[in-house]
């Protein structure tokens, strides 16, 4: 299974970006990232309640329950397609603000599943505690390495982070002439994705010229002295880059000097007026995890054999009015490839 | 022949039939005389995604035209087969495939006109799997297909006919839905599937972008040429006067800015009479 290449930034990191969100441009993204990554704060506190969930029921329709870190609607749309493609029975469970977790395993444990399926950070801190033998399948978590979970050989899941080579194939569809693209970064933790992002943007053709900003004030000052040359800027997942005063600053830049501006991580930059964005798709997301779920249940796989996975493919979004505003011309016979197209 | 002439041409035929067989043979649809006309679109193999783009695309450009119609597009073959019964839309636009199947035939599906890109009525589609994996069946083969999602199982045996018809054996065979070709083409190449039933177009667009990661893969068997999804009339549901205002509406698309950003939404930039012969 591949796996997205680089660290994501550390949650105190990304949390610092969200202030800032609800006050200047209101990206609708922080506020998403915010809900899936909260979770991980709201830490289970109950010790007791051992857990003796069973072993993968290998019987010809297995039970998997859904656990859901809240009623959150992002949530339905991999559900649903989940439950049209699982092999088995599924049931769903959703915890609740202030609902203890015992009352949660008690609804786990009625149904005995042969695998547990979590959505979300509290939900995967809730099976990192208490369930040790059922196999768990995480999905929809923010930098899920902030678990532990290498110790743990019943874990698989699927990241909420697109790989690199993900994102460019798709951007290149849209850009195909860019060849070298400036990132402005601030968190240490990216320099890891950028050097993976080096050598495989390399096979594209595309050279990778990053500066680090010590904070989101210095993002300007970075720009300015970047070396001139690049045609094309990417905000990678990185708190700096990703805050709002930072994002609208390169989203300005870009546009003033007539280049893409393309983002990792969520569409709603390209709604607010970057290029392009390539982010998880929520309906890949759901056959996914079916299939990771038929490898375990039908096929008999091993669980750390199917292991962590990148997300299949990526959501491509495009912003037609940006792309007008930089005279960048879109290939119509791409234009069936785009998810979504806004701003046309 | 020029669109106008082919129009023409087919507006005689149209009224001709008439006079022959009476204004029975075009029953009215249950809409009202000044309600926009219908035309139903069900084709597994559009992006599915800009379902919504596409409508908007095609009623911002049926407002150029004095004739009244609207695009319903529906994501399941249940979906379609209740909107034809329960409504009686005037005009369908449906994938060969449907066209073809027996249940579609009970709909009394009209082909008038087929969409072409580039000249090109059909298109095809291509299973590819990893450059050193030799595949004979699918059996077994987790292999992803962009399919609509609301039905995925059922869409997914659609998707796999051609493919089935071609002489491949796909009994067995764990489809992944997902949303786009070049999703399925990615999973491929970072081994999360095991196949990929693409078309050959996005091969080609994968090879031009990142010629790199075309080079993991290897097309394994390629459908025969599929038709482009036709307008058809549906049963007696459409009126003469509606199949001639339709096809004026159609073949004037390539002819506005409204309708190019249509047709590019839809992968293709012209329509053209459809023949018999172009049946497979």
């Amino acid at each position: 299974m591949t796996r997205a290449t680089g660290t994501a930034p550390r949650l105190s990191a990304r949390r610092a970006g969200l202030r800032g969100a609800h006050r200047a441009t209101g990206l609708a993204l922080l506020s998403i990232l915010f809900t899936l990554a909260s979770g991980s704060c709201a830490r289970v506190i109950h010790e007791h309640g051992s857990r003796t969930a069973e072993a993968a029921d290998q019987n010809a329709n297995p039970k998997i329950v859904i656990v859901q870190s809240s009623d959150n609607p992002l949530y339905r749309l991999p559900v649903r397609l989940f439950m049209a493609q699982a092999p088995g029975e599924v049931h769903t469970v959703t915890m609740r603000d202030g609902q203890p977790p015992k009352e949660t395993l008690r609804q786990i444990d009625a149904i005995a599943p042969a695998l547990v399926v979590t959505l979300g950070a509290k939900a995967l801190s809730l099976a990192q505690k208490y369930i040790s033998n059922t196999p768990v399948l995480f999905a929809m978590v923010l930098n899920h390495r902030r678990f532990d979970l290498s110790d743990r050989p019943n874990f698989m899941g699927i990241e909420l982070e697109t790989p690199t080579m993900t994102e460019f194939t798709q951007f290149k569809m849209i850009a195909p002439t860019m060849h070298r693209i400036l990132v402005i970064y601030g968190d240490p933790g990216t320099e890891a994705l950028l050097e993976g992002a080096r050598i495989e943007l390399a096979t594209l053709g595309i050279e990778v010229q990053a500066s680090r900003a010590m904070d989101v004030q210095d993002v300007g000052r970075t720009y300015a002295e970047s070396t001139p040359g690049f045609d094309g800027i990417w905000v990678p997942n990185d708190a700096v880059a990703m805050a709002p005063e930072a994002f609208r600053f390169l989203a300005d830049a870009a546009l003033r000097d007539k280049i893409p501006l393309m983002c990792s991580l969520s569409e709603t930059f390209a709604r607010e007026g970057a290029l392009m964005s390539v982010s998880v798709d929520f309906r890949n997301l759901g056959s996914q995890a079916a299939l990771m779920a038929t490898r375990l249940l039908v096929q008999h796989e091993n669980v750390k054999d199917i292991g962590v996975q990148s997300p299949l493919g990526g959501r491509l979004v495009v912003n037609f009015a940006t792309a007008s505003k930089i005279d960048l011309t879109i290939d119509a016979e791409i234009i069936p490839f785009i998810n979504e197209i806004i701003g046309n | 022949m020029a669109p106008a002439r082919w129009i023409l041409w087919f507006a005689c035929a149209v009224l001709s039939a008439t006079a022959l067989l009476g204004d029975s043979a075009f029953a009215a649809s249950p809409a009202g005389a000044n309600d926009p006309k219908m035309i139903v679109l069900y084709d597994p193999d559009a992006n599915h995604q800009a379902l919504g783009d596409i409508t908007a695309a095609f009623n911002a450009y049926a407002a150029t035209s004095e004739a009244r119609f609207t695009l319903q597009p529906v994501e399941s073959r249940t979906a379609f087969e209740t909107l034809l019964t329960e409504q009686r839309p005037p005009f369908a636009i449906v994938s060969s495939s449907t066209l073809r199947a027996p249940w579609g035939r009970e709909f009394g599906l009209n082909p008038l006109l087929v969409p072409s890109s580039k000249g090109d009525v059909f298109y095809r589609k291509a299973l590819v799997s990893n450059v050193a994996r030799l595949l004979t069946s699918l059996k077994g083969v987790s292999t992803a297909v962009a399919v609509i999602d609301v039905d995925p199982k059922a869409a997914a045996l659609d998707a796999l006919a051609p493919l089935t018809e071609a002489g491949f054996e796909t009994e067995g065979a764990i489809v992944v839905p997902v949303t786009k070709d070049i999703d399925a083409l990615l999973a491929l190449a970072f081994k999360q599937v095991d196949a990929a039933l693409v078309t050959t177009k996005s091969m080609d667009v994968l090879t031009r972008v990142n010629p790199a990661l075309s080079k993991l893969l290897k097309v394994t068997k390629e459908t025969a040429p599929l038709l482009r999804p036709p307008l058809c009339s549906v049963g007696t549901n459409a009126g003469p006067e509606d199949i001639v205002a339709v096809m004026q509406l159609f073949a004037q698309m390539n002819q506005t800015d409204a309708g190019q950003r249509l047709m590019s939404l839809l992968g293709f930039d012209a329509w053209t009479p459809y023949k018999k012969s172009m049946e497979p």
